[in-house]
């Protein structure tokens, strides 16, 4: 939390994985992954506080010093890379993993449906990844596949969940992705490599 | 089979079949299309973790490379054996066959009539021609595109396609710019089993009791008889007769 001060109030910018909702953590993840924002940052940023709900009155009153600064208070928060096991909405439980969390691994089933809501691209990766991942601990594993059932939690998850819960698992996710890539250029190279030489 | 690094020369006809359509469908994602591939193999039944995804992924990465293909004289299967033919003995009716083949389908359809005209056995090949080694398939259809278009080369007039014209390369040139200009979907496609019908019927002089004599000759006795008629022909400045 950055607490800004201006004309003898004080406004409470919340940045903290467990103080955004998942829903404000969505849109200031399409924010800064705009593409038309690429060459301008300052831009970008002032959309994100005003997103974030921060007076114009404060917004004017900041020369580009403390402007830089306040973006870059805004961006140093601690990501806890611990992976929650369980989460309750409603009445309902739900569980991503069994064990201990030092022992996650990602199943293939799982990953598949992630890549597939990736290909939406409707800017609701972060919560797409946790309906994909939480599974309700009253349906089968069949129901749990099912695209329709995997949709309703999305919209849950997006309206009831803090960003702290999917934090963890678009990061580990992420790494996940590009050693994936790194592998498979490196088997393609190979390919190539040997192609030549025949 | 165990789980190890695969190749293409691993690969049953039907496999390669099955691969080509999951490398074109576009809906797949990136780890469907590796576990669908795996499925071929190794059928998985449970789920995964993504150290196995990952070791997977690399031993089927071979789909990426191109198919090298091997021609085998022999092919042994199921303790029965199956020879190459020798190519050049073939008789008409099967040059005309693998022609119409080739010509109508994609090289993944063509394989399995293709090999099933060019290896014979106690029994037919396509009995067994899903399971066999899509290298091995291959290597022979590659062979036979090959020698097919040296035929082509050679006895560039065996063709009958109906068309009087002939054209020398300056007059080609000015026909095909010609042909860019004008819409050529109204144009009539020249049907190759129509135009071999018209070259058979001809060669036959129009007599179908000797229909049989024409196409069960070897094709390259008979493309020697027809290129030795029309020289012979040019000479004495008469039409050749086929008879």
């Amino acid at each position: 939390m950055i607490e800004l001060n201006y004309a003898g109030e004080t406004f409470e910018l919340r940045n903290e994985p467990k103080e955004l909702t998942l829903k404000e953590f969505e849109n200031y993840y399409n924010i800064v992954n705009d593409p038309k924002y690429e060459n301008r940052q300052i831009d970008k940023y002032f959309k994100v506080f005003e997103m974030m709900g921060v007076p114009d009155e404060i917004l004017d009153a900041l020369d580009q010093e403390e402007f830089v600064k306040l973006v870059n208070a805004f961006n140093n928060y601690k990501i806890d890379t611990k992976l929650k096991r369980k989460i309750k909405v409603g009445k309902r439980s739900y569980v991503a993993f069994e064990g201990k969390a030092a022992d996650f691994k990602f199943m293939a089933r799982d990953i598949s449906l992630i890549e597939r809501a990736a290909n939406l691209e409707d800017g609701h990766f972060p919560s797409w990844v946790l309906a994909v991942m939480f599974k309700d601990e009253e349906l089968t594993p069949t129901e749990h596949k099912d695209w329709s059932h995997i949709k309703h939690k999305q919209k849950l998850f997006l309206e009831n969940l803090m960003s702290d819960v999917a934090l963890p698992y678009i990061s580990r996710f992420a790494r996940r992705q590009v050693k994936t890539m790194e592998n498979l250029q490196k088997d393609l190279k190979e390919i190539n490599d040997g192609a030549e030489k025949a | 089979m165990e789980l190890r690094k695969l190749n293409w020369s691993d690969c049953s006809l039907v496999q390669y079949l099955e691969i080509q359509d999951l490398l074109n469908d576009e809906e797949l994602t990136s780890t469907d299309f590796v576990l669908e591939v795996a499925d071929l193999f190794w059928p998985l039944e449970e789920d995964v973790d993504e150290d196995l995804l990952e070791k997977i992924r690399s031993y089927v990465s071979f789909v990426f490379k191109p198919c090298q293909p091997r021609l085998k004289q022999k092919i042994t299967t199921e303790g029965r054996e199956f020879h190459l033919k020798k190519f050049s003995t073939l008789p008409l009716s099967s040059f005309i066959d693998l022609d119409l083949t080739l010509v109508k389908n994609s090289l993944e359809e063509c394989i399995s009539p293709v090999a099933n005209i060019l290896y014979e056995g106690e029994v037919s090949l396509s009995t067994v021609v899903d399971d066999l080694f899509v290298t091995d398939l291959l290597g022979c259809v590659v062979e036979y595109i090959k020698y097919r278009k040296s035929v082509f080369q050679k006895y560039p007039n065996i063709f009958d396609t109906g068309e009087d014209d002939e054209y020398d390369d300056e007059e080609e040139e000015v026909q095909e710019e010609i042909e860019e200009d004008v819409d050529m979907d109204d144009e009539e496609e020249i049907d190759p089993a129509e135009a071999w019908m018209k070259t058979v019927f001809g060669l036959a002089g129009g007599d179908i009791t000797k229909y049989p004599n024409v196409i069960d000759k070897p094709h390259m006795l008979v493309f020697n008889w027809v290129t030795t008629a029309e020289s012979v022909a040019a000479k004495s400045g008469r039409q050749p007769s086929t008879e």
